[in-house]
């Protein structure tokens, strides 16, 4: 779907509502830089510990602790308040980057910058520079959004321009499909490169997330509750 | 994990079950760096009781504090 894979020094956010897979998605992409692409990473969690983290991993069977042993990938629970301080002035967070040699972040979730600024304009500027600070770096970031609605509807992405300061925007969402709740992943934006614009079911199986087909012959996906397309039976029986 | 647990039973203070807590807590998770409330609320504890204990903890050497932003942002030594 993205052509290749994530564009390295860009910053993606991975958007949707609880339960869509979007901390998995940030988690297998963190795995697997460690343990396919030789890219160390840092994962940055404001409300899951790095226990349950671990444990959330494992079922996957993506040993993080085993990663964080042997120094190829960092977890560190703290607040946005103290990434902030971390990064504009104690460097401590450059000091971890160049120790680890990191090259993939995921910060989990961006969403919580709200508690540290609330107002849209100064919040825009503190995840600008937050962005740009990991693009400087030639980081490849993955940032996690909530969304709050389940399904359905009118969808945005934030009341801030989020999603303009980002490079790509992935979005998870439900759709009711036969009275069945299945999750939907589609790219909504990605600069600097084609990319595929259906919309496709999403798989939680042993081995993390998987993308399936597109959901074929069903309209409104987007809007959270699909129905069969009736274009071909019509076309067919005009043709009759 | 079994060091610490004998700095703080050998240090002479009152050993509390919130100071085993905050150890145990920190063993699992050595990742966690945050400021006292957000420890207090990590743990579902009560702010006072886990500030109070934090503190013997850094006194020991056990945990590391630093001043953030005129915040004291706790963390475990030697990570």
């Amino acid at each position: 779907m993205l052509n290749g894979g994530l564009i390295r020094g860009t910053v993606t956010l991975v958007a949707g509502s609880p339960g869509t897979g979007k901390t998995t998605l940030g988690l297998q992409f963190i795995y697997n830089g460690a343990t396919k692409y030789n890219e160390n990473g840092l994962i940055v969690t404001f409300e899951e510990l790095p226990d349950q983290i671990y444990r959330d991993a494992s079922e996957f069977g993506w040993d993080l602790r085993g990663l964080e042993e042997k120094n190829r990938v960092k977890v560190m629970a703290t607040s946005p308040f103290v990434l902030q301080q971390m990064r504009i002035y104690k460097n401590r967070l450059d000091e971890v980057i160049k120790e680890m040699e990191v090259k993939r972040v995921l910060i989990d979730s961006i969403t919580l910058f709200k508690s540290l600024i609330n107002e849209p304009i100064n919040l825009r500027k503190e995840i600008y520079s937050l962005i740009n600070y990991f693009k400087a770096k030639g980081i490849t970031a993955l940032f996690t959004h909530e969304l709050p609605e389940l399904r359905g509807g009118e969808l945005s992405i934030s009341n801030f321009g989020l999603g303009f300061l980002v490079d790509s925007i992935i979005l998870l969402r439900y759709v009711e499909i036969g009275s069945e709740l299945k999750k939907s992943i589609t790219i909504i934006k990605l600069r600097g490169s084609n990319h595929d614009k259906s919309i496709r079911e999403l798989q939680v199986t042993s081995k993390g997330m998987e993308v399936e087909l597109p959901f074929k012959d069903y309209e409104n996906i987007m809007g959270g509750s699909a129905f069969k397309s009736v274009r071909k039976e019509v076309d067919k029986f005009f043709n009759k | 994990m079994v060091d610490a647990v004998k700095k703080l039973m050998s240090s002479g203070l009152e050993v509390t079950l919130t100071h085993m807590e905050i150890l145990h807590f920190f063993r699992r998770n050595p990742g966690v760096m945050d400021d006292v409330n957000g420890i207090s609320l990590r743990l579902g504890l009560k702010k006072t009781n886990v500030e109070r204990c934090i503190f013997d903890l850094v006194r020991l050497g056990i945990l590391n504090s630093q001043n953030m932003g005129g915040k004291t942002v706790i963390a475990m030594a030697g990570v």
